[in-house]
């Protein structure tokens, strides 16, 4: 090798070992850090109990179970044992009922446990009341726990982590390719809180029967009717179980086939692309992900152990879910609308360099 | 403006909006909005609710 070559992190560790007391030095070095940051017991926790992908799976499972009990027992089969233990579970969480929940998660789910505060804010808004409590959500949970629910709890995001799962390799679409497909779901958001005011404002006047009878079934809800997380957890359990019948608030029409081709494309993209809906077409993440940029949780890069700016291994890049490129953050507070607070980039940083913050 | 300010200070208006839609009630619709689609769907999906 040429003295010009530049030398690799494994080759340039080698030869700092070799240097004398080179392995005491750095010793000393890490025992000087400051131990007791929220990092550092994250981090000891994650690496001494399990990794953060599979406590992930597990937190993911468990919340899928808590709010869609009664779908498990219609997939295992009914079972008056593990319907009562599971129905138990349902009362133990009777405030999933009351508040709404900080991710997209579709009313009248099969038995579902609770709604998410999107569905709320369209629900009540088109009514012609203000959703205080969905605003109250929409605010204090990204504020305390930044994006934390979409990537830990979310039902859909589950789904599409599931789909990810599969042998097929995963591809990675081009910044610009993201940055464009991703403006899709702030399009989506404003126009759903468009018609959600204008008719919850026509409602208030009580002059709303033309614009109603005009939108159809986009006047309830704009964009539960489309949602393919209610076409997952709602349509689908439904058809399965009535064997192709649906219930009367239900309908074979065009818009049921635009609902099921749209969930179809989304679970077929996320066999290759990880969670496609969440970075492309979820208003429930743009929203959050809005709010989430003041939000006390971060997660920071440092410029030293960051390999003193030189490391390419990209393993950061490959293992965000919703493919952030924090190598293209600026050192410090990494802020991005679309992080989920997965922490797979913090796991699978070689050199320690990114780093969970409250502050 | 300093991003701690803006965080505590939409802490607030979110409490705030929370606590004023719990004394109003708003949970109450919110469960009734769940108990529409359950009552709605329920003999479509035998199994007993909550």
């Amino acid at each position: 090798m040429s003295n010009d070559e530049p030398r690799s992190t494994e080759e340039k560790r080698r030869i700092r070992d070799r240097l004398p007391f080179s392995r005491w030095k750095h010793s000393l070095l890490e025992r000087t850090r400051p131990h007791k940051t929220l990092h550092y017991w994250v981090k000891k926790a994650f690496d001494e109990l399990l990794a953060i992908r599979i406590t992930r799976f597990i937190v993911q499972l468990i919340a899928f179970l808590l709010l869609f009990y009664a779908g498990i027992t219609f997939v295992l089969g009914y079972d008056p044992l593990a319907n009562t233990i599971l129905a138990g579970i349902g009362y133990l969480i009777p405030l999933f009922g009351y508040i709404p929940l900080p991710f997209d998660m579709p009313h009248g789910a099969a038995q579902g446990t609770g709604t998410g505060f999107f569905e709320i804010i369209q629900l009540i808004g088109q009514a012609g009341m203000f959703p205080f409590i969905a605003l109250g959500v929409l605010l204090i949970v990204p504020i305390l726990v930044s994006r934390s629910f979409c990537g830990w709890i979310c039902p859909f995001g589950f789904v599409q982590d599931l789909c990810s799962l599969t042998p097929i390799r995963t591809r990675y679409p081009s910044k610009n390719t993201d940055k464009q497909l991703g403006n899709i779901k702030y399009i989506i958001l404003i126009v759903t809180l468009f018609v959600a005011t204008w008719v919850g404002l026509w409602t208030f006047l009580g002059i709303q029967q033309d614009l109603v009878d005009a939108l159809g079934p986009f006047s309830t809800a704009f964009w539960s009717v489309l949602n393919p997380s209610g076409t997952f957890f709602v349509i689908i359990p439904y058809l399965w179980i009535n064997r192709g019948v649906l219930p009367p608030p239900l309908a074979w029409t065009s818009l049921m086939w635009i609902r099921l081709i749209f969930l179809g494309v989304i679970i077929f993209i996320a066999l290759f692309v990880r969670r496609p809906f969440c970075r492309w077409f979820c208003p429930v993440g743009a929203v959050l992900g809005l709010v989430s940029q003041f939000s006390f949780l971060t997660v920071s890069r440092t410029a030293t152990e960051c390999a003193g700016g030189r490391c390419d291994s990209q393993t950061c890049k490959k293992a965000c879910p919703v493919g952030i490129d924090v190598m293209d953050k600026p050192y410090g507070r990494i802020y991005s609308p679309d992080c989920i607070m997965c922490l797979d980039c913090v796991a699978k940083c070689t050199h320690d360099a990114i780093k969970v913050e409250y502050s | 403006m300093n991003r701690r300010v803006i965080a505590i200070t939409l802490l607030c208006v979110g409490i705030s909006a929370l606590a004023f839609g719990l004394a109003i009630g708003q949970h109450e619709l919110v469960r009734s909005w769940l108990q529409f689609f359950s009552d709605a769907y329920a003999p479509y999906f035998p199994w007993p609710a909550p």
